[in-house]
């Protein structure tokens, strides 16, 4: 395979994937916050979605204040904000457009008609339509993108570089979640509302993690900080968990990797290394930092994202 | 209340057109031609609305298929347009597809011996059937080439010739394009899609497939590999997602399974090509390339070129990779060596030309020449180098001072210059969003060849290409042209 077009199918994933966590993230916050308790301000939500999104900074660059309207079209419809859906999705068909011949007529198609759908939608539709509508339609294709992907494609080195960029980019985009719902758990007053505010936060979260229904089955329990954190973080059942994304990345880097010894230093060292850390951490671990954790996770994480583009996607 | 249709107006009526015209549908008395009377009835019963939904639902499918070009406005990024497509479909009898098919065919054997003869011993100069001056002074000739033997002897591995037919019901060629022919992803698409759109069309004809291009084509790259190769790795170079037939070339390199690589993907070592692998680098043994012979080298061509490979034609000089189309093909398709391939089939093939020729006047004989600028209001003239239907001038549009202007450019310069008489490419009747009716519009036929080791292969429909604009006979897709799917019929 072309590093060339590994590195589009890489970045196709990793857009693909990014877009439709944004989304779900931003769905489930705009709904809550609807019916959310009083003491949630619509402006913290606002807030919450342009946190996760790594966005939060820009949007107060260029705008006043934080208004509804404003934040749907600066993380859905903005042509020039990189973290943009719309943004995410032309860099992702323009990668799978680069690539083109190594990736089945059904996926590419997909994809182009997905393309064309958030290209074509306007702020005025989103408020005709309401908000289900455009991010329903956004998580339907991203869920036929990932079918075809599963479904269409052989199990070669495609199939992985792409499955690679999925699980990196699904790993950061859990993280990020986390990060963020910690923070906004931090700002909740300790006062006799604290139990239903973190409770709220907490389904936040495992909603827009699309876990929720997995966690109860798992746990049959109501939810709680530590035992969401243990489910999204070290649960190897749940294909959301950053421990079972770390066991995919590790796969598909064995399968692609041509290096009989692994060296201390190289991408497969290191991708070894976060798994087996990361396997026997314990919960309890954890909750000591969170926040500490997760920012270390995230590190190497990218670190490891480095050294993948240098060894593979390089050309 | 139940409509009466016969009250409506049908979106496909005969047109009468008056002479000089050949109507591809209807004869001169407006009767039917027998291989459409099964087809236009279906045109004519449906109403405006329902035939909108068919052309809508094509539209459609074309632009999530991503066969579409970039229209760049004052935004940020370009508006997608899809190339226009004609729903009703040109028909040729297998009678008149017989001769096509047997004229290509030698056409591009003639041509291919006489590329040969050309970078080898120059007999048909020698022998003044063509003039050396002539082949000395195109852009196109290659020296590159001199002596240079491809694998198999092919040259000309993929043509795609443009054929018209005249008011006289005759076929000619009008070129021959013999480097890097695009258009045949439409033929590919078109049929795609009119399958999906118009499918009880079909039934009432057995129309010859066109889906095995694919293979066919990956037969011919496969055969003229290098010697001693046992499983080559062939691939498809691209300008890149820029171009306007990057369509085209991933829709070929997808539907053959080939790589598509860009010149920055690959590298030449030792006289040897290599692509850029996540392994390192990969030996590559035929390159199927969609990029002219100025940018394949710049050690080479063109110096400045960033879409080529240094050291390419070292290593296919050297026998380690095959090019297609070979570099230097462009030679045979200048417009005015055009006008010998009667000649040049004659000598070598001793046969007379299945297919004619358009009757053309060479600018650098001074006689033509003069009969040029004498008849410049009855005459078509063309640059020689140029394609796409780019500098063509048609004198019967134009003003005298249109013509006077034109007149100085042949003087400046006239090798560059060929003319012909206006010929009266037929007419098909074609949809008109803005008359909601079909209404005649001027086509061409491309039709495309392949020629390998031990195999030449016509593709049984081509693209027929269709002027828009009433009266136009300029059909190029650049020029604002569309195109109709080409059946071919089995029998009659």
């Amino acid at each position: 395979m072309l590093a060339r077009i590994a590195n589009n199918l890489f970045w196709m994933a990793r857009y693909l994937e990014r877009s439709e966590h944004i989304t779900r993230y931003a769905q489930v916050h705009y709904f809550s916050s609807i019916d959310a308790p009083l003491s949630i301000k619509r402006e913290s939500v606002l807030e919450s979605v342009l946190q996760m999104a790594g966005a939060y900074t820009d949007y107060v660059n260029k705008h006043d204040e934080l208004e509804e309207t404003q934040v749907v079209k600066f993380i859905g419809l903005d042509d020039l904000n990189p973290i943009s859906v719309r943004y995410s999705i032309s860099r992702a068909r323009e990668n799978a457009r680069g690539a083109r011949d190594s990736i089945s007529t059904e996926l590419w198609e997909t994809i182009n008609t997905y393309y064309h759908y958030t290209n074509s939608i306007q702020a005025e539709d989103i408020a005709e339509q309401g908000m289900y509508e455009y991010t329903h339609r956004i998580l339907q294709y991203s869920s036929i993108v990932n079918g075809y992907i599963d479904q269409s494609l052989l199990r070669d080195e495609t199939w992985s570089i792409i499955h690679l960029g999925q699980h990196i980019e699904r790993a950061v985009q859990i993280m990020r979640m986390i990060v963020t719902k910690l923070m906004d758990l931090n700002r909740i007053p300790n006062n006799h509302w604290a139990s239903t505010l973190q409770l709220f936060e907490i389904v936040n979260l495992l909603k827009s993690t699309e876990t929720y229904d997995m966690s109860k089955i798992f746990y049959k329990d109501v939810p709680n900080a530590t035992y969401t954190l243990a489910f999204l973080t070290l649960n190897a059942q749940c294909p959301k968990s950053i421990v079972y994304n770390l066991q995919q990345i590790k796969d598909c880097i064995d399968f692609i990797s041509d290096d009989k010894n692994v060296k201390e230093g190289s991408l497969e060292f290191q991708a070894n290394k976060m798994l087996a850390t990361l396997s026997f951490t314990t919960i309890e671990e954890v909750a000591k930092n969170p926040l500490a954790f997760y920012y270390e996770c995230l590190n190497q994480l990218y670190k490891l994202s480095d050294l993948l583009e240098k060894k593979y996607l390089t050309y | 209340m139940a409509v009466d249709k016969t009250l409506m107006k049908r979106i496909v009526e005969h047109v009468p057109l008056g002479e000089g015209f050949f109507d591809e549908i209807w004869d001169t008395n407006g009767k039917l031609r027998p291989h459409y009377r099964k087809l236009i009835p279906l045109f004519q019963e449906v109403e405006v609305e329902e035939f909108r939904q068919w052309d809508e639902l094509a539209k459609i499918t074309f632009f999530n298929q991503g066969v579409t070009f970039n229209v760049y406005s004052d935004k940020s990024k370009g508006v997608e347009r899809i190339f226009p497509f004609d729903l009703l479909p040109r028909i040729i009898p297998s009678k008149e597809w017989e001769i096509i098919e047997k004229g290509i065919i030698q056409r591009n054997h003639a041509i291919n011996l006489f590329l040969y003869d050309l970078y080898h011993d120059k007999k048909i100069i020698r022998d003044k059937v063509v003039p050396a001056d002539l082949i000395f002074s195109s852009a196109f000739y290659n020296r590159e080439m001199i002596g240079l033997t491809p694998p198999a002897n092919v040259y000309i591995h993929v043509t795609g010739t443009d054929i018209i037919k005249h008011s006289d019901g005759r076929y000619y060629v009008l070129e021959d394009n013999l480097r890097c022919p695009s258009g045949v992803s439409y033929v590919l698409s078109n049929r795609d899609i009119m399958k999906k759109v118009l499918h009880h069309a079909f039934s009432k004809y057995h129309v010859k497939t066109v889906t095995q291009y694919p293979e066919k084509l990956l037969s011919t790259i496969l055969s003229v590999a290098p010697k001693g190769v046992d499983k080559p790795n062939c691939v498809v170079l691209t300008p890149g997602i820029y171009n306007s037939a990057y369509f085209e070339h991933s829709f070929l390199a997808q539907v053959m399974g080939l790589t598509l690589v860009e010149g920055r993907d690959l590298f030449v070592d030792k006289n040897f090509v290599y692509m850029k692998t996540i392994h390192g680098p990969k030996r590559v043994d035929v390159i199927y390339r969609r990029i002219d012979d100025d940018f394949l080298d710049p050690l080479v061509f063109r110096p400045e070129s960033v879409l080529g490979i240094p050291g390419i034609m070292g290593a296919y000089r050297a026998g380690n990779v095959t090019l297609i189309n070979a570099p230097g093909t462009g030679v045979a398709d200048d417009k005015a060596v055009y006008t010998y391939v009667p000649e040049i089939i004659k000598y070598y093939l001793d046969e007379d030309p299945i297919l004619l020729n358009v009757p053309t006047y060479r600018c650098e004989r001074a006689d033509e020449l003069q009969y040029v600028l004498e008849h410049m209001h009855e005459l078509v003239v063309k640059p020689v180098d140029e394609s796409g239907g780019y500098g063509v001038f048609i004198g019967n549009r134009k003003t005298k001072a249109e013509i006077e202007e034109y007149k100085k450019l042949i003087l400046d310069n006239p090798r560059k210059y060929i003319a012909q008489p206006i010929m009266s490419l037929s007419v098909q009747s074609t949809f008109i969003d803005n008359d909601n009716s079909y209404d005649p519009r001027h086509i061409d036929l491309r039709a495309f060849a392949l020629m390998g080791k031990d195999n030449t292969y016509v593709l049984e429909g081509g693209l027929t290409r269709v002027a828009l604009t009433k009266g136009n006979l300029i059909v190029n897709s650049s020029q604002g042209g569309g195109s109709k799917d080409t059946w071919v019929l089995e029998h009659e």
